[in-house]
């Protein structure tokens, strides 16, 4: 995992925005807004949801701040607080019971040869669990420690490790079945 | 750019995984392509916070308890229009099954009420019980004697509707007498 030794950089605008600080608040949105996005873009089936939920999770992030007890990265808390957020949006619409489901997908055609790369390792992240694309996502998008993984997904340490292990075989046969070589990426 | 697989061999059994840096490189190449949150959207948390005070609520980041869990899916469940059809078809197979297994009998009747099936005459009727060990071929030779004639029941209690057959008031009264005085008959008044 690549967590960065020392203090984390977004605490100090979070103890502002509990002072009530809008313009911290503002620096904190712009600093992990797209971050937030890409995780639910790859947590929730229906994309047109997501401003939604980004807009409850800020809502809840403003009116919780002052709680947080810096027993995780803010990072983490804030992407707890979307999960949170977007299961209870997922649920209130009758999305799917939980992650272990397959998701439709979109139904795309991409040609690898095409030189369009992005769709396609787009389109093999498509064909995970969302389970599995969460915990990679996390991992290697956010580069959370395991600790703050758990914390997040409400499961012990050595279950995410397993996890992202399933994971990264299951991204490796889904890029092989697209005759795509991972060795080569 | 991306190179085709040369070597299609399947992996047979549990697959490798991928390399780490290969992952980590194309979960933010992906990402790339997701734009930022557009600046409307930061327009209407403002607008959400301005009427929201600082809560000393659970931390958020918490998930909701097994309770809380539970009561939203009884709420999506009870939203469900299959839920309600549901709910009407149960309703309506209750309503059949009760009016299929109940009948007459079971119903309420006071003792001089008149009951459902009692034939009409111009005669006055009677509202008659007999003893529970009598037997029909008393009860017969009874109302023979007395000149009545069975018009209805017996009900669920035992209860029989007679007329007397006598058009005089005289002879009328002495077949009531007949009938009062038989140890066969527990009870008998005029039906109205």
């Amino acid at each position: 995992m690549n967590r960065q030794a020392g203090p984390d950089p977004l605490l100090s605008l979070l103890r502002q925005t509990a002072d009530g600080d809008r313009k911290s608040f503002q620096v904190l949105y712009e600093e992990t807004n797209h971050r937030l996005k890409v995780y639910l873009y790859r947590l929730v089936g229906d994309r047109s949801c997501i401003d939604d939920i980004l807009i409850e999770t800020y809502t809840q992030v403003w009116k919780s701040s002052a709680t947080f007890q810096g027993r995780s990265l803010v990072m983490s808390w804030m992407i707890g607080i979307a999960r949170n957020v977007a299961f209870k949006e997922m649920g209130r619409i009758h999305y799917h019971e939980n992650l272990d489901d397959h998701r439709e997908i979109i139904a795309k055609t991409v040609d690898p040869d095409a030189g369009d790369r992005k769709k396609v390792l787009a389109l093999a992240l498509a064909q995970l669990k969302p389970r599995h694309r969460e915990i990679l996502d996390l991992a290697f998008f956010h580069d959370l420690p395991y600790r703050e993984i758990a914390d997040i997904l409400n499961i012990p340490v050595n279950t995410v490790k397993t996890r992202v292990f399933h994971a990264k075989a299951a991204l490796k046969t889904a890029l092989n079945k697209m005759d795509i070589d991972s060795n080569n990426l | 750019m991306m190179s085709k697989r040369e070597n299609k061999t399947q992996i047979s059994g549990e697959p490798e995984a991928l390399d780490t840096a290969i992952t980590r490189r194309i979960f933010k190449e992906t990402a790339e392509d997701i734009p930022p949150a557009s600046p409307d959207v930061f327009a209407r948390i403002e607008e959400a916070i301005a009427s929201t005070a600082f809560s000393e609520d659970a931390d958020p980041m918490l998930p909701p308890s097994f309770l809380a869990v539970q009561v939203n899916r009884l709420r999506d469940l009870i939203t469900q229009t299959r839920f309600a059809w549901g709910v009407a078809a149960a309703q309506a197979i209750v309503l059949c099954l009760f009016f299929a297994f109940s009948s007459s009998d079971h119903f309420y009747q006071t003792l001089s009420g008149s009951q459902p099936g009692v034939q009409s005459t111009s005669s006055p009727s009677f509202t008659v019980m007999f003893k529970n060990n009598a037997t029909i071929g008393e009860i017969e030779a009874l109302l023979a004697h007395a000149g009545a004639t069975i018009i209805g029941g017996p009900g669920a209690r035992g209860i029989y509707i007679i007329t007397l057959a006598q058009p005089d008031n005289q002879d009328r009264n002495e077949s009531l007498k007949r009938l009062k005085s038989s140890s066969l008959v527990t009870f008998i008044e005029e039906a109205y």
